[in-house]
């Protein structure tokens, strides 16, 4: 067991080194040239100006170089400066990861919340209206386009019947808290600050509802479908002929096996979470990683994207780690394998 | 058990419902408390102002900014010798007059007394001194302004006399530039800022100027996160009038974010919206649309550049394109207040002339497209940027003018990029035919000679000289005349020459939106500095 | 407490949603293929005179920001967002079928790089390659499918690579190879007609994702040029005109009914499989 993880944190150096180098050989391959995308035309007309500009970016010197620069740096903790913003990625990343952690935890709760609910709600009324209803639901989720139902969803809840708040962490009149972790609620409940925590629960919930609705899709069919599988299996045929009533089987005997694969997809969906960042993101002014990566993106500001790469790829690969630990704990079956 | 489950989920729904419907009656809730209490309370003029906009701010240190909501903080948080509300009038703030020797290089200005900055310091020649060589010596993003600026000596705490290298007709507009704002250089020396020859490399002011202000204007900066809001409050030591008491700028960059959160009366300015999306605002409850003409200019640009340019290359072609425009309905979309510049001179600035809302025409386009050669027509690539002039977004007016054109047979195949892409291509030079804007950096017609040949954006058309003399004539007489009059006859007669010859097509002198809250009063939309806050009255 | 609903008798057969699927797919399809003879106006038509006009007898979904018929829009963006996602998910599953195939097959060390590598490029944020991609070799259909692609292939080599190497150790594989048989034949003929069944459910699974993606790029700006139709890019014209909800709404329907239709089909075709070989 220990072997395995420690091959796998080897691994994972490797993968990081394989994602900057990818990232550094696209941004490069770029026909556009991030002085020009970030420096005003009348500056640009300076060859003094653009100088001082190119040295500061190490944009002057050749590509390997840059890129062997850019590596050390990084082993040393030093993610470079974003050419957009100006501030040094990893102070940015600081900024803006809090913002989208919450997110991603409030969509999760309520994904896997929802999601193993209407599974299990699906699979113990398999073929009639109440499957038929949770399926439709499941397979809506997974179906939506997250940005139409971002937009819907403001549109109606806040709009139309006002019953959400209309974007940001906190209210328009609210001044964004300094200090703490950055995930306003636990900080609100942390230090007292009631009115914090409510008012930053109240603005978590719609964008969170949103992000979460694919992910709730995939463990509600998931979990429907292990449990159909399991609850044919012998144990549990077993369990009912000894008389036990269908519903304590299924929680006491069925659920727990069922849930294993569920785990799995828990991870997947977490990180299809961190895919429809950028547009609920966006469209909920949540000043978060998914809006970073976008306006890092279109401007090519290489080092940000790199950056930004870098956290996803490592959350991805930790969560897979992580998930692939707890399977083997689990399943004894697993870690012989 | 099932029955269990099921009442577990509703429970659990039920509570969602409820905590999220306490959360949202509290947000609204809070705003209309806000506004209520205000409207009881206050009576010298209180209150919050929200304001919504996308801004993409990278630097709160005026010396250094380049952007297009910059001035907006800037001129809140920190004066300057002249400002300018139009773009063209210099008014001044810091400066109570001014002399202008024979030479016309020589500025010799007198402050006025008695201005203190937020931290109690008062305002002498020596900061302004200290300002503007540090804003040159940094030789950051906005420092070619400063360009200009040879020499400054302070002779007593009140008097600045300023050397140019050479004369300059716009200087006191310049100054009006977010690089000129004078800055408190006891405060800032203490955090690292000098004015030496190396402040480029040893100046490290910067990082402490984006959380603090330290400026005479009518606010202080209370905090800024990037991405996020800034938020100043008012100036108590402050020489002019302020009619509120806190203005916060909260970053939404989704305009539909934006307009929802206006008609909901969570924030009382949007300043995102754009003509495209400014008419379902009409005719709303509590919402005010004001329309003002800006000065930045669409145009389309064909590369004279035969082995670039293609078709495009031919000045038949290109007056083809201009008379296949409809400018009628090129109007209708762009809104209210939209201008049709004749070409290249703006409206407001001298000289100015407007296109013929009826130019176009049809027949006499494809009249040029036979003698040319091309009676079927042909096609070409056009590139249009995902980008927007003050909210009108490009790719709408790209379908427009590719639906025009079929009508006379050029077919366009648009592509679309990201703006930094385009841009330099752009410069270098290279598209063929494309959908660009051009804002001033300053409000003076010398700017928008960049259009003629040989110079900024005419090199990017490749145009390098033009067979017609009269046009560098022209150029000279608005580059150097002092007579406004002689300036503005000189603007007309260039813009009716370009008219037939320039590989140009002018669009339209696009209208800025604003939306806000009908409880406010002096709201204007100000082209440098957008809003100028401690104007407006919140009731 | 069980309360009698009467369903009609259609809902009561067993795989009624896999019939709507295919349904809602197959109506699809057909609007795809025949769009242009069924549009009621041309969706390249601009009129001034009707900007922004809501959904009447006149024009059934309304009216966009150029005054353009919105159901012939729609009607016809069916083309592209279609065959987009259908294009993507072919290449993606020949791709992955033999880059897994072969991993799986040859076993050891090539397997062990192969697939390390093709976990390298699926632990790269897809969308953020994607826009990068799209960004740097510039907005177009083709460009837009290539980045999708390589995104997802590895899904595909991973889900081929299990199944040889479970299906390697069969006994009349063996007993192939011992007769004499090339691994070529025994790949083609034995192991490939084998593991199409739970590739073919994924691929059509991944069809729904493949059209939300593709119109999510769009949406975007990174994918169709205006001004053709396509479902992504309407939803993202309509986006500052909420107000003006059938811009963004009914093409917003359109993704969503297709994905669903896909969705069901695929969740249809899994049950009628053996549960039992899907496990990884």
């Amino acid at each position: 067991m220990v072997k395995y993880i420690i091959r796998r944190l080897i691994f994972v150096v490797f993968l990081l080194i394989g994602v900057s180098l990818l990232v550094f050989l696209i941004s490069n391959l770029v026909p556009s040239d991030p002085v020009a995308a970030n420096m005003s035309p009348t500056a640009m007309s300076d060859p003094e100006a653009v100088a001082v500009y190119k040295a500061k970016w190490g944009l002057d010197k050749p590509l390997y170089q840059q890129y062997f620069v850019y590596l050390s740096n990084l082993l040393k903790g030093d993610l470079g400066t974003s050419i957009r913003t100006g501030n040094p990625v990893l102070e940015d990343l600081k900024q803006f990861f809090p913002a989208t952690l919450e997110l991603s935890i409030f969509a999760m709760i309520i994904a896997i919340v929802l999601g193993v609910l209407f599974g299990v709600i699906s699979a113990t009324h398999r073929d009639k209206p109440l499957d038929y209803i949770f399926r439709t639901i499941s397979i809506g989720g997974v179906s939506v386009p997250n940005f139409w139902f971002a937009l819907l969803m403001l549109f109606l809840c806040y709009s139309k019947l006002g019953i959400f708040p209309g974007g940001g962490r906190l209210g328009s009149r609210s001044t964004s808290p300094s200090g703490g972790s950055g995930l306003y609620v636990l900080d609100g409940i942390l230090s007292g600050n009631w009115g914090l925590a409510s008012e930053a629960f109240s603005h978590l919930l719609l964008p969170a509802l949103v992000l979460g609705f694919f992910t709730m899709g995939l463990i509600a069919r998931q979990t429907r479908s292990n449990l159909l599988e399991v609850t044919s299996m012998d144990y549990v045929r077993t369990a009912k002929a000894k008389g036990l009533p269908g519903g304590k089987v299924i929680t006491r005997h069925a659920l727990g096996n069922a849930l294993i694969p569920v785990i799995t997809v828990m991870g997947m969906g977490f990180c299809n979470l961190l895919g429809g960042m950028v547009f609920v993101e966006k469209i909920f002014s949540w000043p978060g990683i998914g809006q970073y990566a976008y306006l890092s993106a279109t401007t090519l500001d290489f080092p940000a994207i790199c950056g930004v790469s870098l956290l996803i790829a490592v959350i991805y690969v930790v969560m897979n780690l992580f998930i692939d630990i707890l399977y083997g704990i689990i399943d004894p079956r697993v870690r012989y394998s | 058990m099932k029955k269990r489950n099921k009442l577990i989920a509703l429970i659990m729904c039920v509570a969602m419902l409820g905590l999220s419907a306490c959360g949202g009656n509290n947000d609204s809730g809070d705003s209309s408390n806000d506004s209520s209490s205000d409207s009881g309370s206050d009576s010298s003029g209180g209150g919050t102002l929200i304001v919504g906009m996308d801004s993409d701010l990278q630097t709160l240190d005026p010396s250094q900014g380049y952007e297009v909501y910059g001035n907006m903080i800037y001129y809140a948080l920190y004066d300057n010798l002249y400002k300018t509300y139009d773009g063209s009038t210099p008014v001044e703030c810091l400066a109570s007059g001014y002399d202008l020797d024979e030479s016309q290089t020589v500025y010799t200005f007198t402050l006025k007394e008695d201005v203190v900055f937020s931290s109690g310091n008062k305002l002498t020649s020596k900061d302004v001194a200290f300002s503007f060589n540090r804003a040159k010596n940094l030789k950051s993003n906005s420092s070619h302004t400063a360009a200009g600026v040879e020499n400054i000596e302070t002779p007593d705490d009140y008097t600045v006399v300023i050397t140019l290298s050479e004369p300059d007709a716009s200087f006191l507009v310049k100054l009006a530039n977010n690089t000129f704002a004078v800055l408190d250089s006891e405060v800032v020396k203490e955090h690292g800022a000098t004015d030496a020859e190396d402040a480029a490399t040893a100046d490290t002011a910067q990082e402490w100027l984006n959380q603090n202000s330290a400026g005479s204007g009518a606010y202080v900066l209370e905090s800024w996160t990037q991405n996020v809001e800034v938020v100043m409050n008012r100036n108590e030591s402050y020489w002019g009038e302020v009619n509120n008491d806190k203005v916060i700028c909260k970053e939404m960059p989704d305009v539909n974010t934006q307009i929802q959160n206006l008609i909901q009366g969570d924030i009382d300015i949007a300043l995102g919206i754009g003509s495209d999306n400014a008419s379902q605002l009409e005719g709303q409850d509590g919402v005010e649309l004001s329309y003002t003409t800006g000065t930045t200019i669409t145009f389309l640009l064909m590369n004279q550049d035969p082995d670039i340019g293609g078709p495009m290359s031919d000045p038949k072609v290109q007056q083809a394109v201009r008379y296949a425009i409809n400018y009628e309905e090129l109007l209708e979309i762009c809104g209210e207040s939209t201008v049709l510049p004749l070409n290249i001179v703006p409206d407001g600035f001298p000289g100015a002339l407007q296109q013929d809302e009826n130019y176009t025409d049809l027949d006499k386009a494809k009249e040029l497209l036979k003698e040319a050669g091309y009676e079927d027509g042909f096609e070409v690539e056009f590139t249009v940027a995902n980008f927007d002039t003050e909210g009108m977004s490009w790719t709408t007016l790209g379908q427009k003018i590719k639906d025009d054109l079929s009508k006379i047979g050029i077919e366009c195949k648009i592509t679309t990029s990201e703006i930094s892409v385009v841009i330099d291509s752009y410069r270098d030079g290279k598209e063929q035919f494309l959908l660009m804007h051009w804002h001033p950096d300053y409000p003076d017609i010398n700017n928008q000679l960049a259009f003629l040949p040989g110079e900024t954006v005419g090199l990017r058309a490749n145009w390098e000289t033009s067979s017609n003399d009269r046009i560098d004539e022209l150029k000279s007489i608005i580059m150097t005349e002092a007579d406004e009059t002689k300036r503005s006859e000189a603007s007309e007669e260039l813009q009716q020459v370009l008219s037939e010859d320039m590989p140009y097509a002018f669009l339209a002198q696009h209208a800025k939106v604003l939306g806000y809250r009908s409880n406010l009063e002096n709201v204007h939309y100000y082209e440098v500095q957008k809003i100028n806050f401690q104007d407006i009255v919140i009731n | 407490m069980k309360t009698k609903i009467h369903m009609p008798k259609i809902l009561k057969q067993k795989n009624f949603l896999f019939k709507l699927g295919l349904c809602i797919c197959l109506a699809w399809i057909f609007i795809a293929i025949f769009s242009p003879l069924i549009m009621p106006q041309d969706p390249y038509a601009q009129d001034m005179a009707a900007r922004f006009q809501g959904p009447g007898t006149a024009h059934w979904f309304g009216t966009d920001e150029l005054g353009r018929d919105v159901f012939s829009r729609v009607l016809l963006g069916s083309r592209v967002s279609i065959s987009a996602g259908l294009i993507t998910v072919c290449i993606t599953v020949v791709v992955g079928l033999f880059y897994g195939g072969i991993a799986g097959y040859i076993g050891g060390v090539i397997d062990d790089i192969m697939m390390r590598l093709a976990e390298l490029v699926s632990s790269f944020p897809p969308l953020i390659l994607a826009m990068v991609i799209a960004s740097a070799l510039g907005p177009s259909i083709f460009n837009s499918v290539f980045a999708m692609t390589i995104i997802w292939w590895p899904n595909y080599a991973r889900l081929m690579r299990s199944m040889v190497i479970t299906l390697k150790e069969n006994e009349y594989i063996t007993a192939s190879r011992t007769l004499g048989a090339s691994h070529v034949r025994i790949l083609f003929r034995e192991i490939l007609p084998n593991s199409i069944g739970p590739l073919l459910v994924m691929a059509t699974l991944d069809i729904g994702n493949a059209i939300l993606t593709f119109a999510g790029l769009s949406f975007l700006g990174l994918g169709t040029q205006p001004p053709t139709p396509e479902w992504g890019s309407m939803v993202s014209d309509g986006v500052s005109n909420m107000n003006y909800w059938w811009i963004s709404t009914f093409p917003g329907l359109a993704i969503f009914s297709m994905s669903i239709g896909a969705n069901f089909v695929g969740d249809g075709l899994r049950d009628y499989m053996d549960p039992k070989l899907l496990k990884d």
